[in-house]
């Protein structure tokens, strides 16, 4: 499986070599390049917010100063080097948290909780939730909302779901397909883009 | 990786519920870290699934608060839950006890019942085979009644045969030189003691017939006779007597009926009104033979 088209590699190379010559438009071009994939690779990991963001913000740091420097052997890899670098950054971000508040050991580090979730957050939290439940009262058949429930609240395996429900893995799909066009379609118009 | 794969495999879903393996996980991040669309999935399935997940989180206080006050209001705290569940618990446990001596009581009442219905079964196995017993006794004695019957009836009738064939052999028999003894009437002037007539019978019981002549025929309905002994008494009387064809009056007698003397037989004449005429009167003796 080639990750990286030819195409794009020959750009990734391009703008590795420009950062590297100090052009700083180069290094905006990358943040902007990754800054939403980065943000959902973060997110996974810290699923906070705030922590999301400065996160983001230390791995393109680590980033661009690793490209200026010349740390980075194969350009055309750029991509591979950042969800790298953001992992990283995320888990190293997941252990200082934890040292900092003093946590268990144990404690499950995908689950700490924002600490200070801002008056934007809660509008954003508002607003998904009206429109899902706007969705989910469209929904005329009952077995769709089943089917939500049970595949992304219970995390049910897809094909016991279906065969519970008597339904084609076709069927399954566009009634998945169909809720989040649908949630698309009404968050974007409420709020904008679904980021965070 | 392409989108086919991603779409086949439920790439995205999959990633965002951290059900990917790690390698596969890290290639699907180095392609859509680089791809607007899969980001844009992404975050749009992200965010659903996070305002499924408030839904879902406000709905369940929603039915916590929804219970109704009443009965369960003490279950909101934890306390009075605890003491609510202890409370069910003892309830529960009663309960249990309750039912098990009730099932107990049951299991003995039902082997009582057991019990006696076994007795009553033997009992009646014994009456049937008492009443068996009888019934086969009672055809027996039935058998029996009807075996001596028969045998009773076997003898009436060989009895009966044999005192027939005695009687037949006694009517068969011929009797010799039977007595028969014509009188002679006793005319006007002579003495009744010097009787004409005299009858020599055997001693033992013997039959004899005396036989008298009428010397005229008359109308009369019929005929009577009597006989009186020596010192006048009645012997014998007999009427409806009907002439033979020789018009003589016969009649017999046995010989226990007399004794050695003299009687006089009178012989009357009954006419259709009734009146009797005296015909003739007969003097006889009578001698027993040793």
């Amino acid at each position: 499986m080639n990750l990286v088209s030819t195409n794009s590699g020959t750009e990734l190379v391009e703008l590795v070599r420009r950062i590297i010559a100090g052009d700083s438009a180069a290094e905006d071009a990358v943040v902007q390049r990754y800054r939403q994939g980065i943000t959902v690779i973060i997110d996974q990991i810290v699923r906070s917010q705030s922590a999301t963001e400065d996160v983001s913000q230390e791995t393109f740091r680590i980033v661009l100063e690793k490209i200026r420097r010349g740390d980075l052997r194969q350009p055309e890899r750029l991509s591979g080097f950042v969800c790298s670098v953001a992992r990283n950054a995320a888990i190293d971000y997941i252990r200082r948290a934890r040292r900092l508040e003093n946590r268990e050991e144990n404690c499950d580090a995908e689950h700490i909780p924002d600490p200070a979730p801002n008056q934007l957050d809660e509008i954003l939290k508002q607003e998904k939730s009206r429109v899902v439940r706007q969705i989910i009262n469209e929904l005329k058949i009952e077995r769709d909302r089943d089917l939500l429930n049970r595949y992304y609240i219970a995390e049910q395996d897809k094909d016991r779901i279906c065969e519970d429900l008597h339904l084609t893995r076709t069927q399954f799909n566009n009634v998945i397909y169909r809720a989040i066009a649908r949630f698309k379609e009404l968050y974007v118009r409420r709020v904008g883009r679904p980021e965070r | 990786m392409d989108h086919k794969y991603i779409d086949e495999l439920d790439i995205v879903d999959r990633y965002l519920m951290g059900k990917l393996p790690v390698d596969e996980s890290a290639r699907f991040e180095e392609h859509f870290v680089d791809c607007s669309d899969c980001t844009d999935r992404l975050e749009t399935t992200k965010a659903f699934v996070e305002g499924l997940r408030l839904v879902a989180s406000e709905r369940a206080p929603e039915a916590r608060i929804n219970i109704p006050k009443g009965r369960f209001w003490y279950l909101r705290s934890r306390k009075a839950f605890a003491l609510a569940a202890g409370v069910l618990s003892l309830v529960v446990l009663a309960s249990a006890v309750l039912v098990f001596n009730q099932i107990r009581r049951s299991r003995a009442e039902a082997d009582q019942a057991r019990s006696v219905s076994a007795q009553w079964e033997r009992r009646y196995e014994e009456e049937h085979q008492a009443a068996s017993s009888v019934d086969a006794k009672h055809q027996e004695t039935e058998r029996e009644l009807t075996r001596q019957l028969n045998q009773l009836q076997a003898e009436i009738e060989k009895q009966e045969r044999t005192g027939i064939a005695h009687q037949y052999d006694g009517s068969k028999q011929p009797q010799i030189n039977p007595l028969i003894f014509d009188l002679v009437s006793a005319r006007g002037g002579e003495s009744s003691s010097a009787s004409t007539n005299e009858l020599i019978i055997p001693r033992s019981p013997t039959s004899f017939s005396i036989t008298v002549a009428l010397e005229e025929e008359g109308s009369y309905k019929d005929y009577r006779m009597t006989i009186l002994g020596d010192h006048g008494q009645l012997i014998w009387k007999g009427s409806g007597f009907k002439p033979n064809r020789y018009n003589a009056l016969s009649a017999g007698f046995n010989s226990t009926l007399f004794r050695d003397g003299d009687y006089l037989l009178t012989v009357e004449g009954v006419a259709g009104d009734g009146n009797a005429s005296v015909l003739g009167k007969y003097s006889f003796r009578v001698v027993k033979t040793p």
